[in-house]
């Protein structure tokens, strides 16, 4: 595998040239009509909205006190509870209850906070195998790719792909009827589902008044996970926390919604401990990972209202530069508008400052929002602090500069103006600059530039009223 | 890390949040009007919509209908929780009366693969169901005593039995009215249709891990 690019403009080369953007646009196209239609079909729709994002914000204000009621309840339930400062850590008690447990196999349900953490790949080194029990998370696994979009991981592969991949790695006849590729993914991982010694969820929602764990799942594996294997491991980002069963549900009834247009996703899963005394199937035991890895700086600052999110996928959707360039180009595992605030956000600007100009600033996100997060604004505050920590390239902290000193000096303005219009005339054809030099070529690559006037409006202005 | 060293950076970073004003107390479900005048005819509309075969019966006549179904799927066994907690009265005894099996549901701590390897072949489950959410065409099902998760998951057809009378608006209704059933049983579940799957170029597939036909059996006891 060649190395990953590492500019935001790179992994966009690479994947246009691919073609694996390819069917985004119009996947993405038609999960936000669903959005639509099932937002005009629930009456609801705008109020049960305000009344989730107000769920979340006050959650958030008071995260420190429902984490705690939470973490008791669980233990009241008979669960344990795991606190870890970043992946490392979670990735280290993971693995330490998986070798307590005498744990050989791992079935997962689609969770992308161990995406985050790469807790796969902290299994496998200790030689525990793990299966990824989503159909999309199961493809990306098998092809050992990434996934591209928080709800549908695939959407980037055509049944021709998966068609092929599973033919090569399952002994699978080839098709590309999606019926029969899903029935052998069915066939295949049953027995790693009822045979599994340790089901991984991810977690949607954390009750805090009664401890619960709500998962929701379309397919069934998350019920499976936490239902089969004898251990069930729920692994949480410290934000996915709602007060009480009643507050979750205006979170349901907007997140499927938002998400894929359904009034309810298939199951929805609430998760409170480990078997009780009597049940006649369910886990033995019960853990929660709860998480940080950066989740508390970004709760301290300008980004606090990002971890509002309830990860429906529907700002990904709606936004012109993802259905461009794709959920890979992102470079992390949460891509679309909300990886553009959430990776600088969680990661540091350092080595993410890139992402928040992955944005036209046009709003949509904040439409298709269901709980109304202003992304652009946050996005602004990113890119602010990216060149107050001098992450601007060279040549445009020298543009800008240029800029900044020629608008500020009238006659160094007009003499700059008069070279363009000269510069500009002689690289022009028939009214269009269809090539510029250097670092113009970013704006000439994509589309065609107007001749600048030959003569400013400045001089005009002159010429027609002589002052 | 330990709790208190976690929970106390928590706080400190919600000391300096950058959130825009917030509610003092915890908002709660939104119950608005959603002019359900029939909580029965909505609930089956909206769960045809999502794929969910359901039947309107009367106490005599859904054994029959059960067993109908049962002979759709050449089954002569299932998965099933027994008489004590359905909404619907006899039908696992009237089954067994024309020879169809329930397969034991006791998962045993310690021989949990060999008796869950066994439910491979499983074709029909039948269970019962708290309550019914007419907006959405869902049913709930609390588990605990008796009442088996596998049976609604893991066979090829879940047959559900759904008292009328336990219908309500929406979920959000449910979670104001039963906010106890979360905390009574170690596993709640809202069903809204069969399992599926749109993972595959968007394409609408059913039955992936979960069932690939649900029927619900409504007993008209209004």
């Amino acid at each position: 595998m060649a190395p990953e690019p590492i500019t935001f403009l790179g992994r966009v080369k690479r994947d246009r040239a691919s073609g694996v953007v390819t069917p985004v646009a119009e996947a993405a196209r038609r999960m936000s009509s669903y959005r639509v239609a099932a937002s005009n079909d629930f009456p609801l729709m705008e109020q049960m909205r305000d009344r989730a994002r107000e769920i979340r914000l006050h959650t958030l204000a008071n995260l420190d006190r429902y984490l705690a009621q939470f973490a008791s309840q669980v233990e009241a339930n008979g669960g344990h509870v795991h606190w870890a400062a970043d992946g490392d850590e979670a990735n280290a008690i993971i693995t330490e209850i998986a070798q307590a447990n005498e744990v050989k196999s791992v079935v997962k349900s689609k969770s992308m906070v161990t995406e985050e953490i790469e807790l796969n790949e902290a299994l496998e080194q200790v030689g525990i195998s793990v299966v990824e029990s989503d159909l999309g998370e199961f493809i990306v696994q098998l092809s050992n790719d990434k996934p591209s979009h928080i709800i549908a991981p695939v959407l980037h592969k055509t049944r021709y792909d998966i068609g092929e991949l599973f033919a090569d790695k399952l002994d699978a006849p080839y098709t590309t009827d999606p019926s029969q590729l899903t029935e052998i993914a069915r066939s295949h991982l049953r027995r790693e589902f009822l045979t599994a010694d340790m089901g991984i969820s991810g977690c949607n929602m954390g009750i805090a008044d009664s401890g619960t764990v709500v998962l929701v799942t379309n397919e069934g594996n998350g019920r499976l996970t936490t239902t089969a294997p004898r251990i069930h491991v729920t692994v949480m980002g410290m934000e996915r926390i709602v007060p009480s069963f009643a507050d979750a549900s205006a979170v349901l009834e907007v997140l499927a919604r938002a998400g894929t247009g359904q009034r309810l996703s298939v199951y929805t899963n609430l998760v409170s401990g480990p078997r009780r005394h009597g049940d006649p199937d369910g886990p033995d035991a019960f853990h929660v990972v709860i998480l940080d890895n950066g989740r508390s700086r970004t709760l301290s600052g300008s980004e606090a209202e990002i971890l509002a999110c309830i990860r429906c996928g529907a700002c990904l959707n709606i936004c012109p530069v993802y259905r461009e360039v794709g959920g890979h180009a992102y470079g992390f595992t949460y891509p679309g508008p909300i990886g553009a605030v959430v990776t600088p956000a969680l990661k540091g600007l350092d080595e993410w400052h890139e992402l928040p100009y992955a944005s036209t600033l046009c709003g949509a996100c904040v439409e298709a929002c269901p709980v109304r997060i202003d992304i652009p604004k946050m996005l602004l505050t990113l890119r602010s602090k990216a060149v107050d920590d001098g992450h601007l390239p060279g040549w445009l902290t020298f543009a800008v500069g240029r800029y900044a000193s020629a608008a500020t000096h009238p006659r160094q303005f007009r003499v700059l103006l008069k070279a363009g219009g000269v510069v500009g005339s002689m690289m022009a054809k028939d009214g269009w600059i269809t090539k510029a030099p250097s670092h113009g070529a970013n704006w000439t690559g994509a589309r065609d530039l107007p001749q600048p006037a030959k003569t400013p409006f400045h001089a005009r202005w002159k010429q027609r009223h002589g002052s | 890390m330990d709790r208190k060293g976690f929970l106390d950076r928590v706080r400190q970073a919600t000391a300096t949040a950058d959130l825009p004003p917030v509610r003092q107390d915890p908002p709660g479900a939104l119950i608005g009007d959603l002019s359900t005048a029939d909580l029965v005819g909505r609930f089956v509309e909206r769960a045809t919509e999502v794929n969910a075969d359901v039947r309107v019966v009367t106490a005599d006549g859904a054994l029959e209908q059960v067993v109908g179904i049962m002979e759709e799927y050449k089954a002569d066994e299932y998965l099933g929780w027994p008489d004590s907690q359905m909404p619907i009265p006899g039908i696992g005894a009237g089954l067994i009366a024309r020879g169809y099996s329930p397969r034991p549901s006791e998962v045993p701590s310690d021989n949990r693969l060999l008796h869950q390897t066994a439910y491979y072949d499983l074709v029909v489950g039948i269970t019962g169901a708290d309550g019914g959410l007419a907006e959405s065409g869902s049913i709930v099902l609390t588990h605990g005593q008796n009442r088996s998760r596998m049976a609604s998951l893991i066979p090829d057809a879940h047959i559900a039995l759904l008292a009328a009378s336990t219908i309500v608006e929406s979920l959000s209704h449910w979670a104001a009215l039963k906010s106890e059933s979360v905390t009574r049983s170690a596993n709640l579940v809202v069903i809204t249709g069969p399992s599926r799957t749109g993972d595959i170029e968007m394409h609408l597939t059913q039955g992936v891990h979960g069932p690939r036909h649900v029927h619900i059996l409504v007993l008209d006891d209004r």
